[in-house]
């Protein structure tokens, strides 16, 4: 019998930015190699899914207006959301996608937009940006590099997803980037994430096999592509401080 | 008098620069500047039109045709040819180029310096190509930048020549300046062009448009249930037919061009639209049309008796998604085995963020008959791995990030060769394929 994951991608309408599309085309590629069918549902509208048939949310980055339009349109299924982040489903929250998550968001102006509050956390946008590659160390994936694009500023006391080892991070003071709760990543990187760090596609892949009682060993073909194209950024980043 | 020792001394610092092997585009204007802080408002008066050229793709293809234009029919201008479009670099123009027979300027100006520039002199004329995602690295996102530019023309006696079938562009009309606009009709032609993940949102309201035509991305005849809508314009494309170079009826009226790519269908009626709006006659117009040919990398085509290759500038995902689909038709007759040489740089003025590759269709190579692809360029891996995740097979892609010895590689190995640059990748490429066409 064939085994199949559910990749719920929402409002790739609106929320695409910055090649985020590439984590999702990365999640389905690699669970292909390793023998999975996948299916990508594009969620537009939400009150039209049902997300008890999600093994995988992905949520990109977007523009404050798009941004107000998605976020609007999820309350519809905040307590559904809450719940499977609770219950340990794989996610991906990309810029935005994470910055909702938290309790509030002040945009540049001073304007609070209404967030899913679902984690404990808060983001004050400012008018100049945070943008750049970025590199960040973390104990279980190793180096992960991306590019950065935010005026966001992120404060939470959770598990980040990295120390920031060159560029700014979450709020360019702590140290600290993105968020690591359960089974769910948030993160400003872009870039995008997933394609130069398949340690981090592999991890959201194998716990939504473990989550459906798949014993789908991860085929950890050969990634020598993966890894040069992130060691080019790591090389220039990182020999500038030897 | 201070005017005239600026502009010397900016011509003075012009050559110096190019003997330390600079280009020099540039100093003149810093020069000029440091010695008379009112240069660029003395320099720039006495004109009957200034016509600044912007958007994101075409800017420099419709203001050199632009250019071509008015010196094939005699007129004396006032041109930043030297590749300099934000605001030194087109005060340089001004103090290099102007005589006093000078009366017309044709300047690209680049989205990011408007405001700078407004705030010491501004055109009569401006005209916008389009609006999509390639400097949001630099300028944040579209609809801020639509917004800055808004701001910037407002209360400004500035008339706009816009492109109608681009919603953005078309936005620009809240500014309130007079405005005339040019459009492609619905129906007459449809684009070589795969999918695109363009945004297709209202700028007004933020709704989904309504389309009831689209000729790529997110250009085309929209509506929306606000209100706001495609404006009928006033030049038109009302015939369009692309081979190796592109046949058009602007307002019914016939003319054949010797570019090739059929997005310059829009640059060619841009040039046409805003030169009649400053009095040229058809005659004019057309005569240096059909002279005009591109010459900078920019939809090139070199051939000798064993081979041929085409080069095409690929700054975001709309240029590439272009040169990918349309290069195999130019480059093959029947269906055989053409190569790729793509370059991917992150220099400042490439944008620092390369991840528009990932919106690329890619995907779409899988049906080509291909015999290799070269990655080339700073970021070449990352193209590499890009090609990876589209599923292209690994033994046919192999990546050298030194352009010109990609070049020559490719050249040496390919007998129809596809070759898309991004921006600073442009020049190494293309002078070498140059050299290797006229050495054979």
């Amino acid at each position: 019998m064939s085994k199949t994951i559910k990749i719920f991608h929402f409002f790739p309408d609106k929320l695409n930015l910055y090649g985020d599309i590439g984590n999702v085309t990365a999640l389905k590629k690699r669970a292909e190699w390793r023998g999975l069918n996948v299916e990508v549902v594009n969620v537009t509208a939400s009150e039209k899914v049902d997300l008890s048939e999600a093994d995988i949310l992905f949520i990109g980055g977007g523009s404050d207006r798009e941004q107000k339009i998605a976020t609007l349109d999820i309350f519809n299924v905040q307590e559904e959301f809450r719940a499977l982040i609770e219950d340990g489903i794989p996610a991906l929250m990309i810029c935005g996608g994470y910055q909702f998550l938290g309790h509030s968001y002040v945009t540049a102006d001073g304007t609070e937009l209404e967030t899913l509050n679902i984690l404990d956390f808060r983001t004050e946008s400012k008018v100049d940006r945070l943008t750049g590659n970025i590199i960040l160390e973390s104990e279980q994936f190793g180096k992960i590099v991306g590019f950065e694009n935010h005026g966001g500023r992120t404060y939470h006391n959770y598990e980040p997803l990295g120390t920031v080892v060159s560029g700014y991070g979450n709020n360019a003071e702590d140290g600290g980037e993105g968020i690591h709760y359960k089974n769910m990543i948030g993160t400003y990187l872009h870039g995008p994430l997933l394609p130069k760090n398949p340690k981090i596609t592999d991890y959201l892949i194998d716990k939504a096999c473990e989550r459906k009682g798949y014993s789908v060993p991860p085929v950890y073909e050969n990634n020598e592509i993966e890894e040069r194209a992130a060691e080019v950024m790591i090389d220039r980043l990182l020999s500038k401080n030897k | 008098m201070r005017k005239v020792i600026a502009t010397n001394l900016a011509k003075l610092g012009r050559r110096v620069s190019r003997l330390r092997g600079g280009e020099g585009s540039t100093i003149p204007g810093k020069i000029a500047q440091r010695v008379d802080p009112d240069i660029a408002k003395s320099v720039t008066a006495g004109f009957d039109d200034i016509i600044f050229i912007s958007g994101t793709n075409g800017k420099t293809t419709t203001s050199n045709l632009i250019g071509h234009i008015l010196k094939v029919s005699g007129r004396d201008i006032v041109h930043n040819i030297e590749g300099s479009n934000m605001f030194e670099g087109i005060l340089s123009s001004f103090v290099i180029q102007k005589n006093s027979k000078t009366k017309i300027a044709v300047i690209e100006i680049d989205e990011g310096s408007i405001a700078k520039t407004f705030r010491h002199f501004q055109p009569t004329k401006m005209v916008f190509t389009n609006f999509s995602r390639d400097q949001m690295d630099r300028f944040g996102e579209l609809d801020t930048l639509v917004d800055q530019i808004i701001d910037c023309l407002k209360d400004q006696d500035i008339s706009l020549i816009l492109n109608s079938d681009d919603p953005f562009v078309r936005r620009l009309a809240k500014a309130g300046n007079d405005a005339i606009y040019y459009g492609i009709d619905a129906g007459i032609y449809e684009f070589q062009e795969a999918n695109m993940t363009e945004s297709k949102f209202c700028p007004k309201c933020g709704k989904p448009l309504d389309y009831s035509w689209i000729h790529y991305s997110h250009i085309g005849h929209y509506t929306c249930e606000c209100g706001f809508s495609r404006k009928e314009p006033k030049y038109a494309i009302t015939a369009l037919s692309s081979g190796l170079s592109l046949d058009m009826s602007i307002n019914d009226i016939p003319l054949k061009t010797r570019v090739s790519g059929d997005y310059n269908a829009y640059n060619v009626l841009a040039s046409y639209a805003v030169l009649r709006e400053i009095g040229l006659s058809e005659e004019e117009i057309i005569e240096g049309i059909e002279s005009f040919q591109l010459s900078d990398g920019r939809m090139q085509y070199f051939k000798n008796d064993n081979q041929n290759a085409m080069v095409n500038l690929a700054k975001n995902p709309a240029s590439f998604n272009m040169s990918l689909t349309i290069g195999h038709n130019i480059v093959s007759e029947e269906n055989e085995a053409v190569s790729y040489l793509m370059a991917l740089n992150d220099y400042g003025a490439d944008g620092r963020d390369v991840s528009w590759i990932w919106d690329v269709d890619f995907e779409h190579l899988n049906n080509e008959n291909i015999d290799f692809i070269i990655c080339t360029g700073s970021r070449a891996e990352e193209l590499a791995l890009r090609l990876k995740y589209a599923g292209l097979p690994k033994d046919k892609v192999s990546c050298n990030q030194n352009i010109v010895a990609a070049t020559e590689q490719a050249l040496k190995q390919s007998v129809h060769l596809i070759a898309i640059p991004n921006y600073t990748a442009l020049t190494p490429m293309h002078r070498s394929i140059e050299k290797y066409f006229k050495e054979r």
